[in-house]
């Protein structure tokens, strides 16, 4: 799947946590940016992440996980490696 | 050494001096042995646990790098934290486990296995070990480098400032500053002087005065209406505040002197519509560092394991509280106090949705004074574990406070004492809602001054008889 593509489905779950549309995410967007995206929500997002795309990602991970970028560039990792 | 005593007064400018004397490269070394001389006037011990403490982590934090395999630097990450945690239980939790043993061996009639040692709490190792375990964690993580100075990293840990009670500085924030070009600057000196003065301020004057007039209420609670120990509870939150954003005040001021800018730790947290954000504001060093170390991690785990959403979120809420009560101490009711925060904002994350709906339908003040009012009295209430001495007292005062029993009204004293203390938190929050030293930046010479005369004047002549340390260097 392209990068695009990514962005767009990653785009849909946050909708889904956030439960809100119009969400627009760029590669170099953060938690900070948009609106009820904390620390709570952030956890829920990741396991809906993993669950989504069917892949595991480990603690360490996910951790350091801020941008939108780096999100897609580990579910791309994860889908070539599956 | 009390922060408070005239050993500090002198012990500081005079550290301040010949810190400047040195050169910039070798400053850490009049830092160093200046944080080790107040740490030896608690307790030669206090210093050689600090010192060990230093050598144990800058050792370890140096060994990451050497291990290859990411399974080894997990466990040897844990192998730390673990070796860290033992240091600060063995101090901290010893007594306490040793009295319950003794409980045990008396019940059983045998005899207790585990020796008598009465173990004094070396000072500010709560706080130092916090940090050196944060610190580990982020080279772990990798997001921060070991740093290879044993000087620098040992002012790090025991800088005299920060050392009784914080705040919990993050390497990140502290390290680069120590590696830095500090120069001697007049604005440093006066924000520092002026910081130091609201700090002592709101100790002396404030917490302590505010204590006189609710230790009686507390100490004979069977003798006093509901409605007094009500207020004498609500009166409690701004003794502690007072008492600590005292202390964090002088710190920082401290601090500033040397040129160094410690964190935050106190933001108007009186002015909070809900205790999630309460904690955002109150003991900021602390709650960040739980955040970063123990609730993320552990909120992430939760998610990409069991992906137990809310669930997973609200149990991990729940144990990085109890964490945080149980760091105050050994006692239950630090557990019970941390657990009640775990409790309410358990709440506030299952409510979140329909708290928008009413803040969506309530005019907007009288929705945020409601909320404001509502988690002053549920820290409040929290309180009660924080300042009862065991849980029975605990659960004494919760039956015992009714504001709706009125056989007389409250002392009129008790009631002077809330009026003052709303106005010192309205003047604190508002009036210096950017801090002090900068409201006192901005107005000229004349006001300042009268200003400086005026608090000390009042810190000298106005002092309670019953002086007693920080709350939480008791931690």
């Amino acid at each position: 799947m392209n990068r695009t593509e990514v962005i767009q489905e990653v785009t849909d779950l946050l909708e889904e946590v956030l439960n809100r549309g119009s969400i627009v995410l760029k590669e170099s967007t953060t938690a900070k940016d948009i609106d009820g995206w904390d620390s709570l929500n952030h956890a829920i997002f990741i396991g809906e992440i993993q669950k989504h795309f069917n892949i595991k990602f480990s603690l360490k991970e996910v951790i350091g996980l801020k941008q939108v970028g780096h999100i897609c560039d580990l579910i791309i990792e994860r889908k070539a490696n599956t | 050494m009390e922060i408070k005593s005239l050993y500090f007064v002198l012990f500081l400018p005079a550290t301040v001096l010949v810190y400047y004397l040195f050169p910039k490269q070798m400053r850490w070394f009049p830092l160093l042995v200046s944080s080790l001389i107040f740490t030896t006037f608690n307790s030669i011990s206090s210093s050689i646990v600090l010192l060990t403490v230093i050598l144990l982590n800058y050792t370890h934090s140096h060994q990451f790098k050497k291990i290859k395999r990411e399974k080894n630097r997990q466990l040897f990450l844990w192998l730390t934290i673990l070796i860290n945690l033992i240091i600060l239980s063995l101090f901290k939790y010893y007594n306490a486990i040793n009295r319950s043993s003794n409980l045990i061996s008396d019940l059983i009639q045998i005899n207790n296995p585990i020796p008598h040692i009465e173990l004094l709490l070396p000072l500010g190792i709560s706080y130092y070990i916090f940090q050196a375990i944060g610190y580990n964690i982020d080279i772990y993580r990798e997001t921060e480098k070991p740093e290879n100075h044993l000087g620098n990293y040992a002012v790090y840990l025991s800088f005299f400032p920060k050392l009784i009670a914080g705040p919990i500085e993050q390497a990140k924030d502290f390290l680069p500053q120590l590696r830095g070009n500090i120069t001697l600057q007049y604005q440093n000196i006066s924000n520092g002087g002026r910081l130091i003065l609201w700090g002592l301020f709101k100790k002396v004057i404030i917490a302590e005065h505010v204590n006189e007039f609710i230790q009686p209420i507390f100490n004979s609670s069977e003798n006093h209406t509901g409605i007094s120990l009500l207020i004498a509870l609500l009166l409690y939150t701004i003794e502690i505040y007072a008492d600590f954003s005292g202390y964090t005040n002088i710190a920082i001021g401290s601090a500033r002197l040397f040129g160094i800018e410690l964190t935050l730790n106190f933001k108007q947290p009186f002015f909070s519509a809900s205790l999630t954000d309460f904690w955002r504001r109150w003991h900021i060093s602390l709650s960040t560092w739980v955040n970063n170390y123990i609730y993320t991690p552990l909120s992430m785990w939760t998610s990409i394991t069991f992906n137990l959403k809310k669930w997973g979120i609200i149990f991990s809420v729940f144990l990085s509280f109890l964490i945080l009560g149980i760091w105050h101490g050994s006692n239950l009711t630090f557990a019970f106090f941390g657990g009640i925060q775990g409790i309410i904002l358990s709440y506030e994350i299952l409510s979140q949705k329909l708290r928008k709906q009413l803040s969506n339908n309530i005019p907007g003040l009288l929705y945020k004074g409601t909320s404001t009012v509502l988690t002053l009295m549920a820290f409040a209430f929290s309180c009660i574990f924080f300042k009862a001495n065991g849980i029975n007292q605990a659960f004494l005062w919760i039956r015992q406070v009714n504001p709706f029993q009125a056989s007389t009204l409250p002392d009129l004293n008790l009631i002077y004492a809330a009026i003052s203390a709303i106005v010192f938190i309205l003047i604190d929050h508002i009036l210096f809602k950017n801090g002090f030293e900068k409201w006192c930046g901005s107005k000229n010479i004349v006001i300042r001054w009268l200003v400086y005369l005026l608090l000390l004047f009042m810190i000298i002549t106005q002092s309670s008889v019953n002086t007693y340390p920080f709350i939480y260097s008791n931690f």
